[in-house]
């Protein structure tokens, strides 16, 4: 991609849509609690004037009148070297826990299944059509011909490890008519080494289930395992990135 | 009851800041000690971090494949420049979290968030969680392993919420997952949260009057050297590139923004969210936590109030506006209160010009005073000091009235032996004028005045006035013919009682001098 064309990408909506929005936040959302009349302001800038003008008599009078009553900045070869002594403890903070101590994430003995799939389940009542005489008693714009009630079964996944049953749960659909989809998501570490993975599911209030995968599988130390789902291309799908085992 | 716990928990945190503040006075001087610039700090880190990642950004390449290499160009090829800049970035984002936090703890410490203060307060919170967001989501743009990281979690953390109708951590499922059309996403949430963030600081400190945002310019000099030379002596670097693939195992994380991850691994999401959500929650109540005994906000007398404005001027809260004259008098304006935004410190009496002790008759009478202390019983308890210097038996010492604050070291102790003590809610509550009153009516030998700690007032602005009154560059002047060379001023913080003893005993000293020498010439 080219870089310069990317900055204006960027910059433009920021630029334009940035001050919009604020704007639009301002106006909308806490004018009244924030507004400082024009006469505060006046004051404020009287106050920033009044100020200076403080200082500069200060440093005008210093030592000779009671102007600078109080103590300035430090300005020592000594109190420098403090400050410096301070600010070197300060950046040494700030260093150190930028990049530090380390955080040991991954296990390098196992890697990782994730299951992450999305599915609708079956309606709960098939559709059915209506007899030209129910349509009639209904109002013209309602007169759809079919009759489908919204509601879906919830979705049923088990997901088994060598004979072991590591995941066996039903999600029920999204949406307040339950007509949504059945979302899973879940990690699972497993220690390297061969594996024989077993994944169901069943979407429909049946026994038994309607879609079934087996893989073996070789975990390598790190590898992510991504177990996602499509019913129209055929259920589960198991991807196995390769990892080039010199680099780990 | 809450309040004893309230004080048990906040005592020992604000001994521990006034002890390091006072430290700090020595090398850098209360001008520029950071501990009392933390939130003008805050406000100087963003703007290093502002104009830094603008530099850097406009070196990043915002696709998926892209953002990596540039980065490491940038880093390496170009460390003279880019290198630093993006050291910058990130150095000055953890100094503004340090700063945030120990400001915010800070003024918890100090009960300046309850009462009045409680806007202020509620106005911080927002900046804790727009400050994070900001520096977490510029952790991703690097999309190396720690990006990954710190991305995938974020989202899975999200997703808890199931507001998105779709797992958003699907994004990051497979090598193939993540498009650049999301990143584009993550790249713009890094440009819009900071731009909250600063529109947030704004409205943070607007209720503030003449709130400080940019520190003294030596400390800003010595702040920004500090980061640029932990930029070059240790630049920031990224970890190996993101592989959706892998899982990354030994990590190092900018503990400053993600410390709260590795609970996110072993707790899980709900546990995190009930955590922060609770924490927040927690934050936004304790103002409330219990409320704020305030003392009554003062009142206006109109036959007094002449509308010259100078305690609108001088009001620290901006709780003073200036209206129309609704009395008939022949003034444009008067002064009106709002009593939600006044914290009672009595600075306002302090700035009107009838507030003055000469009176000739009757009870003194000023155009805004203070119900729970009015100028009369002011004017009472100084005469009362000065009765008490008269009764300790002098033995040639010089008498001595002692005017301090209630958030400062206590005056109290420092009663006896020829010393009279006063103290208010504020010192900028003290009318210069009561001033001539004791001294160039000889009704004292001299006066000290105290305070907080230089550049800490509690109510903010009550030793700048003070300063600029005396030093005859604020209305009400200090008159000129008052002896300056009887009048002593020492700001000392609470945990400065002995420095302040040691000064009021060398100033006695010089007073007794004083005297003899003017006898002397007397005769
Ligand atoms: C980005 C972070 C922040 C910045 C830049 C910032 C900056 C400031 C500034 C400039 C002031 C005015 C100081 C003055 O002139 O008197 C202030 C006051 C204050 N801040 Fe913050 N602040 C930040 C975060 C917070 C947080 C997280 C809290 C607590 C939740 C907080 C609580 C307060 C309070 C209570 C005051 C009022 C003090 C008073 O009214 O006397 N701030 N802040
Ligand atoms: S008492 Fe203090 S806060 Fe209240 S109106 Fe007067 S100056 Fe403002
Ligand atoms: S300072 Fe006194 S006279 Fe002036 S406007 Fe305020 S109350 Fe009125």
């Amino acid at each position: 991609m080219d870089t310069s064309a990317n900055v204006y990408f960027f910059i433009v909506p920021v630029v334009v849509f940035g001050p919009l929005f604020l704007w639009i936040f301002y106006t909308f959302g806490i004018k009244e609690l924030i507004k400082i009349p024009e006469e505060m302001r006046r004051k404020r800038r009287r106050d920033v004037q009044a100020a200076a003008d403080f200082q500069a008599e200060r440093l005008r009078k210093r030592g000779t009148e009671a102007v600078g009553l109080v103590r300035g900045p430090n300005t020592t070869a000594f109190g420098f070297f403090m400050q410096g002594l301070t600010f070197l403890w300060f950046a040494t903070l700030i260093g150190f826990f930028a990049s530090s101590p380390p955080y040991l994430y991954a296990d390098p003995g196992a890697g990782l299944i994730k299951l992450s799939l999305s599915h609708a389940g079956q309606r709960r009542l098939s559709c059915s059509k209506k007899s030209a005489a129910e349509l009639a008693k209904l109002e013209p714009n309602m007169r759809a011909r079919q009759s489908c009630p919204r509601e879906r079964w919830p979705v049923y996944i088990e997901l088994e490890l060598d004979n072991h049953k590591l995941f066996a749960r039903s999600a029920k659909p999204a949406g307040l008519s339950r007509d949504g989809p059945s979302s899973f998501y879940q990690k699972f570490s497993v220690a390297t080494g061969k594996h024989r993975l077993t994944l169901r599911l069943r979407d429909t209030d049946t026994s038994g289930f309607g879609f079934v995968t087996t893989r073996d599988l070789e975990i390598l130390s790190g590898q992510v395992i991504a177990v996602q789902f499509n019913a129209a291309k055929g259920g589960f799908r198991v991807s196995v990135p390769t990892l080039n085992e010199e680099q780990s | 009851m809450t309040l004893i716990m309230l004080n048990a928990i906040q005592y020992p945190i604000r001994r521990l800041f006034e002890g390091l503040e006072v430290g700090f006075d020595g090398p850098f001087g209360p001008v520029w000690n950071p501990l009392r610039q933390l939130g003008t700090l805050a406000f100087f880190f963003f703007w290093v971090a502002a104009v830094s990642g603008i530099y850097v950004f406009i070196f990043f390449d915002t696709s998926v494949s892209g953002a990596y290499p540039s980065i490491e160009q940038l880093t390496h090829q170009q460390w003279f420049a880019g290198g630093i800049m993006r050291s910058l970035h990130r150095y000055s984002s953890d100094a503004m979290v340090i700063c945030m936090g120990l400001h915010g703890l800070r003024e918890f410490s100090r009960d300046r968030y309850r009462g009045a203060r409680w806007f202020t307060w509620f106005t911080g919170i927002p900046l804790i969680w727009l400050l994070l967001i900001s520096g977490i989501s510029g952790y991703w743009l690097v999309w190396d392993e720690l990006a990954q990281y710190v991305a995938i979690n974020s989202m899975e953390w999200l997703d808890w919420l199931g507001i998105f109708g779709h797992s958003v951590a699907e994004n990051f499922l497979t090598r193939g997952s993540l498009d650049d059309r999301f990143f584009s996403l993550l790249v713009f949430m890094h440009i819009f949260a900071p731009l909250f963030l600063l529109f947030a600081m704004w409205i943070h400190i607007l209720r503030v009057n003449r709130a400080k945002s940019n520190p003294p310019r030596g400390l800003a000099i010595g702040s920004f050297i500090m980061l640029l030379a932990l930029s070059i002596a240790y630049p920031a670097v990224s970890h190996p590139p993101a592989d959706l693939g892998r899982v990354p195992s030994t990590l190092y994380p900018d503990w400053f923004f993600m410390a709260l991850y590795p609970l996110f691994d072993a707790a899980g999401a709900g546990t995190l969210w009930a955590l922060v959500m609770g924490g927040s929650l927690l934050l936004c109540v304790l103002p409330w936590l219990p409320p704020l005994r305030r003392n009554p906000a003062p009142e206006v007398y109109l036959e007094q109030c002449n509308g010259c404005t100078r305690c609108f001027e001088d009001c620290p809260y901006s709780a003073i506006t200036m209206q129309p004259r609704t009395d008939g008098r022949p003034f444009e304006q008067e002064a009106v209160v709002n009593s939600d935004l006044c914290t009672a410190c009595g600075i306002c009496v302090g700035a009107c010009p009838m507030s003055t002790p000469f009176r000739r008759e009757g009870e003194l009478q000023t155009g805004i005073d203070l119900p729970s202390l009015s100028l009369n019983t002011l004017y009472k308890k100084i005469n009362q000091g000065i009765e008490l210097t008269k009764n300790t038996p002098p033995e040639g010492q010089a008498r001595l009235l002692l005017i301090g604050c209630d958030h400062g070291t206590d005056v109290n102790g420092f009663a006896g032996s020829g010393v009279g003590t006063v103290s208010l809610p504020c010192i900028g509550m003290l009318p210069p004028s009561f001033l001539d009153y004791l001294l160039s009516g000889d009704r004292m030998d001299g006066v000290m005045l105290t305070g907080c700690a230089q550049c800490d007032c509690h109510h903010r602005l009550g030793i700048e006035w003070t300063e600029q009154r005396l030093a005859g560059m604020r209305d009400p002047y200090l008159r000129k013919r008052v002896p300056r060379n009887r009048l002593h001023v020492h700001w000392a913080a609470a945990n400065q009682g002995s420095a302040l003893g040691h000064q009021l005993k060398t100033f006695q000293n010089r007073l007794q001098d004083l005297a003899a020498t003017d006898s002397r010439e007397a005769k």
